[in-house]
């Protein structure tokens, strides 16, 4: 209320006159015409994150270094040719990651 | 267990916790409705309806809500912008703007019968719009004026004005 005015006989009465007003269903009636919200859905991001691990995985693969492992020449084997099968590894986990997260998303 | 408004639009907000906006309609449905049937002079389908858009566009846009006003304030903004949005459609409804301050000899200020003594609910339909919606605001809903001037976007001057001549016709008509 209005400090600055003094409770008079007029606002006594209109306060006497604000009757509550029953729901009735009125508050069902709301819910039920209520919008989906639109939000962000993370199926493009998980896309992009797909393309990109196949694109890196592509890239990085070390396909020299593995046929080396199968046939048991470790010598050509290097540490630089470790970190890239690391990497191809990561990559492919992210991969797999991206596909089974975009599945669960579906469900 | 009762939860505050401020946590209420929080659940709605985090996970479009219809239960949680269920509760704050319930909590608010009762003086917008009696606010807009003021404000459509008696028409209780047409401020029902009215009261159903002021909900679900307050649902659609809750996180506009700063809390820089009290959710109720920001509830009463939304549904004068309904209410001037159906006046403008059915133009009948609104004969003079909600921020117009009226001259002391304007359409609705004296020209009633002097023989009847006038009850409240049809003294208040006699009142200017803007006269009827400070009061209503003001009076009933315990808004102060300078939340009633947030809502009807009109200067405080207006709103204090439009209280106190409403009141003073109000007086009048009803002492007759």
């Amino acid at each position: 209320m209005n400090e600055q005015e003094p409770i008079d006989a007029i606002d006594l009465l209109l306060r006497e006159q604000d009757a509550y007003i029953d729901d009735h269903g009125f508050t069902r009636r709301v819910l039920a015409a209520l919008p989906r919200r639109r939000r962000l859905s993370p199926r493009p991001i998980l896309l992009g994150a797909i393309v990109v691990g196949c694109a890196l995985a592509a890239w990085w693969f070390p396909t020299s270094e593995i046929i080396a492992v199968a046939r048991l020449d470790f010598s050509s084997i290097t540490t630089a040719s470790l970190s890239a099968l690391a990497a191809a590894l990561a990559a492919i986990g992210s991969l797999v990651w991206g596909a089974l997260a975009l599945v669960n998303s579906e469900c | 267990m009762s939860f505050s408004d401020a946590d209420l639009i929080a659940r709605v907000l985090l996970a479009d916790d219809q239960n949680a906006f269920g509760e704050l309609v319930r909590r608010y449905q009762s003086p917008l409705r009696a606010f807009l049937t003021r404000m459509t002079r008696g028409d209780s389908h047409l401020a029902d309806d009215l009261a159903q858009e002021t909900f679900i566009r307050a649902w659609k846009h809750l996180a506009s809500f700063r809390g820089e006003a009290r959710f109720s304030t920001w509830l009463f903004g939304i549904a004068v912008n309904e209410f001037r949005s159906a006046a403008r459609r059915r133009k009948e409804l609104l004969l003079e703007d909600l921020d117009s301050v009226p001259t002391e000899a304007g359409p609705s200020s004296d020209n009633q019968p002097t023989h009847a003594r006038l009850d409240l609910n049809e003294a208040l339909l006699r009142l200017t719009a803007g006269e009827r919606a400070a009061i209503v605001l003001c009076c009933q809903n315990g808004l102060s004026h300078d939340e009633a001037r947030l809502v009807l976007g009109c200067p405080l001057g207006t709103v204090k004005t439009n209280v106190l001549r409403g009141k003073e016709k109000l007086r009048r008509w009803l002492t007759r």
